[in-house]
């Protein structure tokens, strides 16, 4: 029996114990909620969540295709990125999975000594929680972004009729005027 | 003394979530998690009193000395003033119907974001203050004494809620929480307590007529660029009227049509329809902002701001007035301009809106003498007026976003579906339970869309940003089409955070596409200047 062989049986479990310990990173009531909703409309951070960790239960395991594993992490981590956590506080939930091995197949592991098993599932843990954080700091990244392209959106004809909006590099590139008065289709 | 990791990772005891009840467990104040207070000249010039500098995240918010009984009066003022804030007070009996509908909730999981949560922050100080088993029982009865903390408590969680109405709907006593937060907010405006971005564009408004404080010749070169655009796209010059008695219509839309992007082609699309069918109408540089932040203040401020929509069709004597795609302006004006500002209307021209193209009568704008601008625009095309070829947007897959206020406050849910689905060729829903009544709000309503606060605004916006990726996943949506100029704001991040890909548009920017001007040249590019296939 390998570690791979015991998770995989006891896939339901895992996942659950998993969606447990991250659900518990919210206020108590809002676990309970999240946990219980199983409208993946009405409660999209639950069911997000729970989604997410079971591919992540799978990825694991099979350690193949690193895109379809940010793929999976991605909506979860998006979502944690924007809600009232730290940066450690928003990924720790990557590294539950080692506590949950650990509790769950404890046992097994000291009986079947499948202690070098359990070291690479750790590395590849770890390995996670990068490939994690790569994707929180764009989605922080994105964000501020976002703050920045919203004011010049919300300004963007007071720019033009001031002339002070470059349309594109090029116009700096070139030195030609920037496009504001009569630049676009005026006199 | 170095810390010990575990003492510098002090939130890494993830398991053990704070045990106090709600009354007990602390505000985070840090920044990001308020909207940035209003400049006490602003606050001061519109009449508010107590206006002083302040910031949420010091300790001492410099409040009056007095400010309990300015609370405690103002509180017992607008119980008195209105019935139904009493009974909205008293009727809750906490059943949770509402818990789990506030967007703010469903994207954070803040327990205080639970509407009914939310209203206890409001109901506990009530039942202190003005009921006899709160003033024995004090806390037994879930009463609390007004204390500073209460106050800034208010202020976090009263500036989390867009008034979208989204939980009122669950509600089986009808109480309407985006009331509760209307008053609170009024509350603190009494204390000096308002945020700079809705305080500036009342300020602004009410000086100059619009949000962004445009004088009238900037407006008009504004549209004059527009006209530009549209000749050079269409080869059809458009000159409309500004400021001009005499015309049947007055049209009023909110500014951010006029200044941003892309509610810019939203309204070059109405200039677009109302040339097409030879409409009548004037727009106006003084009512130049359908838009009503005075909404968010107090009731007095969106009085004032909205009164200079009928005072402008009665100058101008206009016979009625066409509204442009707004979301809480629509509120303003189905369920309180009558009550507020009717009186108006007396010896103005102003009469049961009929639309002068196909002759229909809105009777259900008897009373308001405002028509909004997708029921006109159904209305002619269910009467073949209007020259439209949708293939022109057949590169979008278009979903709806109903707009709260139109949705929830007037009802209005087929009209535009209507207008969208003879403008293009591929529509699709999203799940019933986000859209029509039970609509998600794009998370930045109530003059909460101000950049500061983008991670609240993200997670707020989480259930329409969900739902729209599961259309953009099955039906390769490209396109979210919405009817308040707030909406198209503020929609943009949500889509390019949650559904990356998915652009925003208002629906008479699609209707300006696909419609057929006489004498245009051939059409190569959209409203954005975009090239068009060859179809």
């Amino acid at each position: 029996m390998t570690l791979a062989q015991l998770i995989r049986d006891e896939k339901t479990t895992v996942v659950e114990r998993w969606l447990d310990m991250v659900l518990a990173t919210y206020p108590p009531q809002t676990a309970k909620m999240w946990k219980v909703n199983s409208d993946p409309f009405g409660n999209p951070v639950g069911q997000t969540t729970l989604r997410a960790l079971g591919e992540l239960t799978d990825h694991l395991l099979a350690w193949e295709d690193a895109a379809a594993i940010c793929a999976s992490l991605e909506p979860l981590v998006k979502i944690r990125a924007v809600q009232d956590f730290s940066p450690s506080k928003a990924l720790s939930f990557v590294f539950f999975f080692k506590k949950v091995v650990r509790s769950l197949f404890a046992k097994a592991i000291a009986r079947e000594r499948l202690d070098a098993e359990l070291a690479e599932l750790d590395s590849r843990v770890e390995n996670l929680a990068l490939l994690a954080m790569d994707i929180y700091v764009k989605a922080r990244e994105d964000l501020y972004r976002m703050r920045l392209d919203e004011f010049k959106r919300t300004h963007r004809m007071l720019f033009r009729k001031t002339g002070i909006m470059c349309e594109t590099t090029d116009v700096l590139l070139t030195g030609a005027e920037p496009a504001g008065n009569g630049a676009v289709g005026t006199e | 003394m170095a810390l010990k990791p575990e003492e510098l990772l002090a939130t890494i005891d993830y398991l053990n979530p704070p045990k106090t009840g709600w009354m007990e467990t602390p505000n985070d104040f840090s920044p990001g998690r308020w909207p940035y207070p209003a400049k006490p000249d602003l606050h001061r010039a519109m009449g508010f009193k107590h206006a002083h500098e302040w910031k949420a995240d010091e300790k001492d918010w410099h409040l009056p000395e007095n400010w309990k009984q300015i609370i405690s009066e103002g509180f017992k003022a607008r119980l008195d003033k209105y019935r139904s804030f009493k009974v909205f007070m008293d009727v809750c009996v906490r059943c949770g119907a509402c818990a789990d509908k506030c967007h703010f909730y469903i994207g954070g999981g803040d327990p205080k974001n639970m509407p009914v949560l939310r209203a206890e922050l409001m109901r506990s100080v009530y039942r202190a203050d003005f009921t006899t088993a709160g003033k024995i029982l004090g806390k037994l009865n879930g009463a609390r004494v007004m204390e500073e903390d209460v106050l800034k408590e208010w202020f976090l969680y009263f500036y989390q809620c867009t008034e979208c109405r989204r939980c009122s709907l669950f509600c089986p006593y009808g109480i309407d929480t985006a009331e509760i937060t209307m008053m609170a907010r009024e509350l603190l405006h009494e204390v000096g307590l308002g945020i700079n971005w809705i305080m500036e564009p009342v300020f602004n408004c009410n000086r100059t007529g619009n949000h962004l404080g445009i004088q009238p010749h900037a407006f008009k070169e504004i549209v004059e660029f527009m006209c530009d655009d549209i000749e050079e796209y269409t080869g059809v010059r458009i000159n409309p009227p500004l400021n001009e008695p005499g015309h049947e219509v007055l049209f009023i839309t909110p500014s951010g049509d006029a200044f941003a992007d892309p509610g810019i082609y939203t309204f070059m699309g109405y200039l677009i329809l109302f040339e097409a069918i030879g409409l009548d109408y004037t727009l106006s540089t003084y009512a130049s902002e359908g838009g009503n932040f005075g909404l968010f203040t107090g009731a007095d401020t969106m009085q004032k701001l909205n009164a200079k929509m009928y005072s402008e069709a009665k100058r101008l004597g206009a016979k009625w007035i066409l509204g442009g795609e707004c979301g809480h302006m629509w509120r303003v004006i189905n369920q309180y301009m009558d009550t507020m500002n009717g009186y108006i209307q007396e010896g103005s021209n102003l009469t049961t809106p009929r639309n002068p193209i196909t002759g229909t009568v809105f009777h259900n704008a008897k009373q308001t003498k405002m028509v909004h601008i997708t029921e006109f625009t159904a209305d002619l095309i269910k009467h073949g007026k209007l020259d439209l070829s949708p293939e022109r947007n057949n590169h979008l897959r278009v979903t709806y976003h109903d707009s709260c206020n139109p949705a929830r406050g007037m009802g209005l849910l087929e009209e535009p579906r209507y207008v969208i689905k003879n403008v293009c060729n591929n529509y699709f829903e999203m799940p019933p339970q986000t859209t029509r009544e039970q609509t998600f709000c794009c998370g930045a309503g109530s003059g909460l869309n101000t950049e500061e606060i983008m991670e609240i605004r993200l997670r707020g916006g989480l259930p329409r940003g969900n739902a729209l990726k599961y259309v953009q996943d099955k039906h390769d949506v490209n396109m979210m089409a919405c009817i308040c100029a707030l909406d198209r704001a503020t929609l943009i991040p949500v889509a390019d955070f949650w559904a990356p890909g998915v652009q925003i548009t208002g629906v008479h920017e699609m209707v300006a596409n696909a419609l057929n001007l006489k004498g245009q040249k051939k059409r190569e590019v959209n409203l954005r200047g975009e090239e068009l296939e060859e179809v």
